[in-house]
């Protein structure tokens, strides 16, 4: 089965650093691979550029056949509404919306009518468990309840890609559990592939393969550290 | 959906709005009561007010109303500032959840537009409104004011809807580079260091003064080549004053010896744009009272040439008291100053909530401070400094700046001297003299001592804002800010 | 018993005496239980009669204290066979774990080294991942829970260790290649 999402020798510099040194990445439909690597190997940065949020300086990113890295931001704003989710490591929901409007919002922007949204907007809040949340703003509710509105949100267009970006690192071990449970349990039920950065070997363990990323390039020996050569 | 995103918002997002709308209002106001002044046309006196009755007095209050209305418009643009950054981080939000650029700048321009446009509908009432109650005619038929003329059709559009597109435009401006990243302010932005080419827009509108003819007296199409070019002056001075808040947080910074002045240079270095912010409505006022104190001079100088030919004892007696000679000269000085104050009211309005939301802003900076062990009397000293330097540097140019730019459109003034020259070539008993007629050209500027009291009093005010705004820290720096945002 | 591999991984570098096969192994493995002298001499004998180690030479002195032995070539094959084999990944570091990635690192070179630990670090994470699915599963009981994060927590901390120790020694080469 050929993959719906590659990567071939993605390249990115910001400033004087390189954060990205020529990284190739497959990933078949419904898949869920782990980034894995040290703080500042460029895992963030990787997943940045497979969702089209920033555009790699070099390489090439293609979905569907279709490439990502060289069309205008309007494009890949509709591409990362509608086919691709986006998991952060802190929500970023809107702060004055409640949870319901926040996860129905991509609906929403899309031009879709109030009623369906909201109704699609309930239906995932209560898959999630946080039904009771929907109409909560986002600052009342505890660090899981938030990143679990967040997935619905990422989820609710039904994308064929979920990025997520340390979707637990701020929470506690539990509910990080309950989160990553719910993510992988939804993605499997979707087909939706995913792509988790994170540095926590027990959230990569959710993956079924991982990457591991040292100083922006990809390690082969999974160890993420160079033995003996002093790197 | 838009409308309900572009509502959507925090206390600090009401207060935006509510004073956009505000100064919307009153800009329009003043706008649309210059543009009523500039129709009347009328050869005889026919209103009570005497400075409605002749041509160039007529002139001279439209203009002064223009002129006026920047602070208020500068006022205006500041407003939208306020709570940008919780703003921007909304807009990224929305970003990221798959908003379009274009959608995201047409939510933040249509809430700007829709206030201004409703200050803007506020302030067409209030004239409508004021045109039927002021409609008074006194014994001799007379009215009070020019409530039976309308504005010129052309520029009463121009007014009415160039204002909300004008907001909106600016609002759009502002947040252009959302074009590029949803992440917005996620990876630390470097504030781009700013450069000092805005200050040329100085120049370039004092040119415009200096090359308008204003000796056939002014019409309506110079009068606003003159607002425009006052203007751009205006739009100078706080668009370069980002260039000189940094330069003087560097000076600052190589001067300064205490924690507080170290404090304040480095803000002024890092963020210089908040001083164009706070205090660039109040240069503009500074501008426009160094105008005003032109002005005044002129008329001085007028009564001096006049005083000099002898006028009658009684007049003699009453300026030796003090009274005011010419009811033109006193109704006009009395409504510069009155502009004036009033622009300088609503500037330090503008002061007060730029500083305050600056502090807010910088709450968990402060916090953090604060718990350092950094005293709290350190802190507003810091602030002090940051905010009095930059306007220290600036408000007396900004006068100076004013006063220079009227002295080039008031006429200039000569004085004729007659003087009796006996003729050399003749000797001995009744000879002639000829009578020497020569022109003394009569120099006015400023009065010295004036300019250097309204620019101790903007910096005093702006002392004394920054002073409140730096009381109000003793509530604001609770270290239980300083738990994760 | 790992402490036979530990001396011929030591040996490996070198021929040594008894004595400072000793020093050299509670040196290398500080917090692990000091070998007795009479356990040196027993394992040495054992290695001796397996082939894999052999008395190098005498001092004038005499006595046990003063012989050196040496790795055989025997003993460098079951060193490697030894060094490739992977640690069943348990939930307590096992001293076999800690002697394995120690001996790796000081005495293998880098390839070998990276070889080992590569797989070390590959066969915890298909455990790791065993054990996450496991959890999803809908009927196991609270015992059963606290039991697979038992596991999970320990094998996570034999990861992080395995990149600090990683760490520790790249430090190390650089100072020692400077």
């Amino acid at each position: 089965m050929s993959p719906i999402l590659t990567a071939r020798d993605v390249t990115k510099t910001f400033g004087v650093q390189p954060a990205l040194r020529g990284v190739d990445l497959d990933l078949h439909e419904g898949e869920i691979v782990a980034v894995r690597g040290r703080s500042g190997c460029g895992k963030s940065t990787l997943l940045h550029c497979l969702s089209g949020i920033i555009r790699p300086d070099g390489g090439q990113v293609h979905f569907r056949g279709e490439r990502l890295d060289d069309t205008g931001e309007a494009h890949r704003s509709e591409l990362r509404r509608t086919r691709f989710g986006v998991l952060l490591q802190h929500g970023h929901l809107v702060a004055e919306l409640t949870a319901a409007e926040n996860v129905a919002l991509p609906l929403l922007l899309g031009g879709g009518s109030r009623r369906a949204a909201l109704a699609a907007a309930a239906t995932w809040l209560g898959r999630l468990g946080v039904a009771e949340a929907a109409e909560q703003i986002p600052g009342r509710l505890s660090g899981g309840q938030s990143q679990r509105v967040a997935l619905a949100r990422a989820m609710v267009t039904q994308p064929e890609v979920l990025f997520a970006d340390e979707p637990t690192g701020a929470l506690d071990s539990l509910a990080g559990e309950l989160v990553m449970q719910l993510l992988t349990r939804v993605a499997r039920e979707q087909g939706t592939a995913v792509v988790v950065v994170t540095h926590d070997a027990t959230i990569a363990a959710y993956a079924e393969r991982e990457l591991v990323l040292r100083d922006g390039a990809v390690d082969p020996t999974g160890l993420g550290v160079a033995v003996g050569t002093g790197a | 959906m838009l409308v309900r995103l572009a509502v959507a918002g925090t206390r600090t997002d009401r207060v935006r709005v509510a004073l956009t709308i505000a100064t919307a209002t009153l800009a329009t106001v003043m706008l649309l009561v210059a543009a009523t002044v500039l129709a009347v046309d009328v050869p005889e006196p026919r209103y009570q007010v005497v400075l409605l009755n002749h041509f160039d007095l007529r002139q001279t209050v439209a203009a002064t109303l223009l002129l006026v209305s920047l602070p208020v418009l500068a006022l205006a643009a500041q407003a939208g500032r306020i709570g940008a950054p919780a703003r921007q981080r909304r807009l990224a939000a929305l970003r990221l959840a798959g908003a379009t650029p274009r959608q995201v700048v047409t939510i933040a321009a249509a809430e700007t537009g829709v206030a201004a446009a409703l200050g803007t509908g506020l302030g067409l009432a209030a004239c409508l409104a004021g045109r039927v109650l002021l409609h008074q005619r006194n014994p001799d038929g007379r009215l009070w004011l020019p409530t039976d003329v309308s504005p010129w059709p052309w520029l009463l559009v121009l007014i009415l809807v160039g204002l909300p597109v004008a907001a909106a435009s600016v609002a759009a401006l502002l947040l252009r580079h959302m074009q590029h990243s949803p992440l917005g302010v996620a990876r630390a932005a470097e504030t781009p260091v700013p450069k000092p080419w805005p200050l040329l827009f100085v120049p370039l509108g004092f040119a415009v003064f200096a090359v308008v003819e204003t000796r056939d007296g002014m019409s309506g199409s110079v009068v606003l080549r003159l607002f425009f070019g006052g203007a751009v002056t205006a739009a100078g001075l706080v668009l370069g004053m980002a260039w000189l808040s940094h330069q003087a947080g560097r000076l600052l910074h190589r001067v300064g010896r205490g924690p507080a002045t170290l404090l304040a240079a480095r803000r002024l270095t890092a963020d210089p744009w908040s001083g164009s912010r706070t205090v660039g409505v109040l240069l503009v006022c500074g501008l426009v009272a160094g105008g005003g104190l032109g002005m005044r001079d002129h008329y001085a100088a007028q009564l001096r040439i006049w005083l000099r030919h002898e006028p009658p004892p009684e007049l003699m007696e009453r300026v030796r008291q003090g009274e005011p000679i010419d009811p033109f000269f006193a109704s006009g000085l009395k409504g510069i100053s009155l502009a004036v104050g009033v622009a300088a009211a609503i500037a330090a309005i503008g002061v007060l909530t730029a500083l305050l939301e600056a502090v807010a802003a910088r709450r968990r900076a402060f916090a953090t401070l604060t718990a350092a062990g950094v005293r709290r009397r350190v802190l507003a000293q810091a602030l002090l400094w940051q905010a009095v330097l930059p306007v220290a540097l600036m408000m007396p140019a900004a006068v100076l700046l004013g006063a220079g730019m009227v002295q080039q459109i008031l006429p200039e003034m000569y004085d004729t001297v007659f003087t009796e020259v006996p003729d050399p070539a003749c000797t001995g008993g009744a000879c002639r003299s000829e009578m020497r007629i020569e022109y003394r050209y009569e120099t006015w500027f400023v009065d010295w001592t004036e300019v250097a009291l309204v620019s101790a009093a903007g910096i005093g005010l702006v002392a004394l804002i920054a002073g409140l705004a730096a009381a109000t820290l003793r509530t604001r720096t609770d270290l239980q800010d300083l738990r994760t945002a | 018993m790992s402490a036979s591999y530990v001396l011929l991984g030591l040996l490996a570098r070198g021929p040594m005496h008894g004595y400072e096969l000793k020093h050299a192994y509670d040196q290398r493995l500080p917090r692990a239980k000091p070998l007795a002298f009479g356990q040196v001499y027993s394992t040495l004998g054992r290695l001796e009669r397996d082939g894999l180690v052999t008395q190098a030479g005498q001092d004038q002195a005499g006595g046990p204290e003063r012989t050196t032995f040496a790795i055989t070539g025997e003993g460098r094959a079951a060193l490697e066979a030894w060094l490739s084999d992977v640690e069943a990944p348990a939930p307590y570091v096992t001293s076999a774990l800690l002697s394995k990635v120690v001996v790796a690192l000081l005495v293998a070179d880098p390839a070998r080294a990276t070889e080992y630990l590569s797989a070390q670090q590959q066969a915890h994470t298909t455990r790791m991942r065993e054990l996450t699915r496991l959890k999803s599963d809908q009927d196991l009981t609270v015992g059963d829970h606290i039991a697979v994060d038992y596991a999970l927590t320990h094998l996570d901390a034999d990861l992080r260790w395995l990149q600090s120790a990683l760490h520790r020694v790249a430090d190390l080469h650089r100072e020692v290649r400077s």
